[in-house]
């Protein structure tokens, strides 16, 4: 007798059952064992013993919690995903405007510089599903969903933050770029970020490294020019 | 007494009905213990174990009503988060993206810990264990991770010289051996 889907059950339900089981896993059995380790019900209580063997001190991770309050908070703008529209927003955003380091920021319309010499730009995405070039001002209707452009001078992973008008910068994702030139793109195509819930100043980040870096190197990135990271933005205004 | 370590009852109760503050004081009170289990993942780097314990509050606060009893809110969270991780690492292997695909869609789905371990069990049976392990490598290993707590997955093998893997591997038979006696007692208290 081991225990299996059904025994594992009837042990837990009736109680007759339990005691010539108990009796046979008190002599050892590697079969029960395995079984045993690997049913998903006592994992939980089994960290919760061994994780209490050394009582720990609890600092907030203020960082930790803005980011998962970003997350749980329904008003927050969403990455929204664009499938099989990389073409038509490479051929929009093409010609688009592409500052780089050191260029004046006057330029109208969406503006994009970099600390590595990243470019980012973005392109607004249509009701028929085609991309358009943003308008000179920048200016872009509530609700607009937004698709970006990226030339990168690295190969590795990204994070991209949203940053309203006297906020910090909130993260929206974790992507990967290219060397070179391409969409920003996620798992499962193009990434975009709908601007449903916003209005005024909207400013979009993109934070990019050859190695993994965390979001407080990220944060210190859009903070201060000379970090190693590559940094690229996008500016915009949310009508109301 | 800080805000983070009032009765994790009333705050869980209190986060159901989407107060912040508790959301706040819960992410305060178990994120150690969350970071903690997940330095146990050798293979896992920084930014992956961030990741992962930002998934699993997110899960754990958007299906708290799910969660038919307040107490066993630890062992579910922990439970959640053992589960991201073994997704996180399977995807990355890419030994099984089937089953890793498998496992991130059903991680809320989370079967009920059986009310008779939702008691109290005395520390000492897992202390005891420790004990019992015969001098060596495992021992080494488990009195380090667990007992003393200070150092990760990663640097205890470094420590040891030896790969990470091993480390996880060691950790995770001792679990093993937990949850049999655990099973056990359990068992004995109910026949």
């Amino acid at each position: 007798m081991h225990l299996d889907d059904a025994t594992w059950q009837r042990v837990w339900s009736d109680p007759t059952t339990a005691r010539p089981m108990l009796e046979h896993l008190a002599e050892g059995c590697d079969v029960c064992d395995a079984f045993i380790a690997g049913r998903p019900e006592l994992d939980g209580e089994v960290d919760r013993l061994l994780l209490s063997l050394t009582p720990r001190p609890t600092p907030l991770d203020e960082l930790g919690w803005r980011r998962l309050r970003a997350r749980l908070s329904p008003r927050r703008s969403r990455p929204a995903l664009f499938l099989a529209l990389a073409a038509s927003l490479a051929a929009v955003v093409g010609a688009g405007f592409v500052l780089r380091r050191g260029a004046a920021l006057t330029e109208p319309g969406v503006k994009g510089d970099g600390r590595a010499l990243m470019t980012v730009v973005a392109a607004r995405q249509l009701p028929t599903g085609a991309f358009e070039q943003l308008s000179a001002s920048g200016r872009v209707p509530r609700g607009a969903t937004l698709a970006f452009r990226v030339t990168s001078p690295v190969d590795g992973p990204a994070r991209v933050f949203l940053q309203r008008a006297k906020e910090p910068p909130e993260e929206l994702a974790q992507l990967r770029v290219r060397a070179g030139v391409g969409q920003l793109e996620q798992e499962n195509g193009l990434f975009g970020v709908n601007l449903e819930d916003e209005q005024g100043p909207v400013t979009v980040w993109v934070v990019a490294h050859a190695t993994p870096f965390d979001v407080g190197k990220a944060l210190e990135a859009i903070a201060s020019p000379g970090s190693p990271l590559a940094v690229g933005r996008v500016e915009v205004f949310v009508e109301p | 007494m800080t805000e983070g370590m009032k009765d994790p009852g009333g705050q869980i109760e209190a986060a159901r009905r989407g107060e912040e503050s508790a959301y706040r004081a819960l992410y305060q009170r178990y994120r150690p213990g969350v970071v903690r289990l997940l330095e146990a993942f050798g293979t896992l780097d920084f930014d992956e174990r961030e990741d992962i314990v930002q998934d699993t509050f997110a899960r754990a606060f958007k299906s708290l009503s799910s969660l038919s009893t307040p107490s066993s809110f630890e062992a579910w969270l922990y439970t959640i988060a053992r589960n991201r991780a073994k997704s996180a690492l399977a995807k990355r292997s890419n030994e099984d993206r089937t089953m890793a695909e498998f496992t991130s869609a059903a991680v809320l789905e989370v079967p009920p810990v059986p009310e008779s371990l939702q008691l109290e069990v005395d520390l000492s049976v897992v202390r005891d264990l420790v004990a019992r392990l015969p001098s060596g490598p495992e021992k080494d290993t488990v009195t380090l991770f667990y007992v003393e707590g200070q150092l990760s997955a990663r640097e205890i093998a470094e420590k040891l010289g030896v790969g990470k893997s091993a480390i996880t591997m060691r950790l995770e038979r001792f679990r093993a051996r937990v949850k049999r006696e655990l099973m056990l007692r359990v068992l004995a208290g109910r026949v």
